[in-house]
């Protein structure tokens, strides 16, 4: 499960939990899968490292000033 | 006619010149005449040749002198035929050709005018082509993961740029296409770089650069780059120097930034942070939501437990109303005056037994006859009797009588 659809699987969560209508056990299931995505995200965030992919055009001339 | 006898012999003492040697006198004396100088003059017959050396003749009326533009020299803004400059260089020599020359450093627009008239003249142009038009311009999005980035690879713009997402928001890729932003063929090789982040899966494209002279943010006002950015799929955010500099690409760029720290910001509306407190957000939205569920559930129960006892003593009542046929209050007052009654009726017998106790006279110093059993009254004659007893409050005596 990708970071962005882990968020999108908490709000929805979130949402179902705040609307209710489930029973004790569909609700235990749930705030727990919601917790437990809620610390692989924090995790993720935690690490995450910049990614730099240099393009770079062989015919460049790099000799500006700026 | 008279032949003169031309001798082809040289004195031994005087050595000849080769051409060479000619020429770097003729080299030395220019240089050291004339050293660093300053011209001014209309470019003729310029000419970019692809081993980077750049040729030109700078010319007035009467006049012209060769110039060379060597390889690495950075030109603020596009060199053309007929346009009035002032460079700086100094006078040299070409030897293969024997011809003196100006070895151009640096090179400016004579009149500030001419830029700024070209820049007006396109950014008119541009404007009526509907270029600028912000119902065509396409929406940055809010969820960037992955930025393009145009801009010189050794300035402080692409330094700027980094570090701000890095600190903001380090999920994201950088797609960096280091750029030429200035002098010959920047403009064509910023058009390349839009085209190459274009094909990239990037969700926005930054091109920009530091601050510099109009002259140096100059490729970012010709119009191979507007049409560029206009062509452009992706959304492009132009971040052109300091805040106080208007390029075209800003105003054909889907949105401008005022500088490339600033672009680095946009892209990065959504921080790391804000992840965090989302689902910080979330985490407490869901144990809220759970304590409400456990709460109703409880509350549902002893509700029904409530609702369910004060049923029952209902019904008790009911039959209980039944059965009587009265209401309580009225049951209690008749028990009351019930007793009240009986209080009564109690008091009056008391006082009759009271006023009956036949001991009562002993107190006065009357006394009782007895037979021994029981009293003997005025109907019976103590005839009968042999003995009696006499009681008195005090003492009981018994009694002989002779007849």
């Amino acid at each position: 499960m990708k970071f962005e659809d882990k968020i999108k699987r908490i709000d929805e969560i979130s949402e179902i939990l705040d609307e209710g209508n489930v029973s004790l056990d569909e609700m235990t299931k749930l705030y727990e899968e919601g917790l437990s995505l809620a610390s692989d995200c924090r995790k993720y965030l935690e690490k995450a490292e910049l990614k730099i992919i240099d393009i770079t055009n062989k015919f460049a001339e790099t000799e500006d000033e700026n | 006619m008279k032949l003169t006898r031309i001798n082809f012999e040289s004195p031994a003492s005087v050595p000849v010149p080769t051409v060479s040697q000619l020429t770097n006198r003729i080299r030395s004396v220019l240089e050291t005449d004339f050293g660093q100088i300053v011209v001014m003059g209309e470019v003729s017959n310029f000419t970019a040749h692809s081993s980077g050396h750049r040729y030109f003749s700078l010319k007035d009326e009467q006049s012209s002198i060769s110039c060379v533009m060597w390889r690495g020299k950075a030109v603020s803004f596009q060199i053309k035929d007929g346009l009035k400059v002032k460079l700086t260089g100094k006078v040299t020599v070409y030897p293969p050709q024997g011809r003196y020359q100006i070895d151009v450093s640096t090179v400016m627009p004579a009149g500030e005018g001419d830029l700024f008239l070209a820049y007006e003249a396109l950014k008119q142009k541009l404007q009526e082509k509907g270029y600028f038009a912000q119902e065509r311009k396409k929406p940055i999005p809010t969820n960037i993961l992955k930025i393009g980035v145009s801009t010189s690879p050794t300035g402080a713009a692409v330094r700027d740029i980094i570090s701000t997402i890095e600190r903001r928001f380090p999920l994201a890729t950088i797609y960096f296409r280091p750029t030429l932003v200035q002098g010959d063929g920047s403009a064509q090789d910023i058009v390349k770089a839009i085209s190459e982040l274009d094909n990239l899966p990037v969700d926005v494209i930054i091109i920009g650069r530091g601050g510099g002279s109009i002259e140096d943010l100059w490729a970012y006002n010709e119009e191979i780059v507007a049409n560029a950015i206009f062509n452009a799929k992706k959304p492009i955010i132009s971040a052109v120097g300091h805040e106080t500099d208007f390029t075209i690409s800003d105003f054909v760029a889907d949105l401008r930034a005022a500088t490339p720290t600033a672009s680095a910001e946009i892209v990065t509306s959504v921080t790391l942070e804000d992840y965090m407190y989302h689902i910080d957000v979330k985490v407490s939205a869901m144990q809220r939501a759970v304590n409400r569920i456990i709460e109703n559930t409880q509350n549902l129960i002893t509700k029904d437990f409530a609702i369910k006892g004060m049923r029952r003593i209902q019904e008790r009542i009911n039959i209980l109303k039944q059965n009587l046929g009265v209401n309580t209050n009225s049951i209690i007052t008749e028990v009351r005056k019930r007793v009240d009654f009986l209080k009564a009726g109690l008091q009056s017998k008391y006082s009759v037994i009271k006023a009956n106790d036949p001991k009562a006279p002993l107190n006065k110093g009357y006394a009782l006859l007895s037979d021994g059993n029981e009293y003997i009254g005025n109907e019976k004659s103590l005839n009968q009797y042999t003995a009696i007893h006499i009681i008195r409050k005090n003492e009981t005596v018994e009694v002989k009588l002779n007849h």
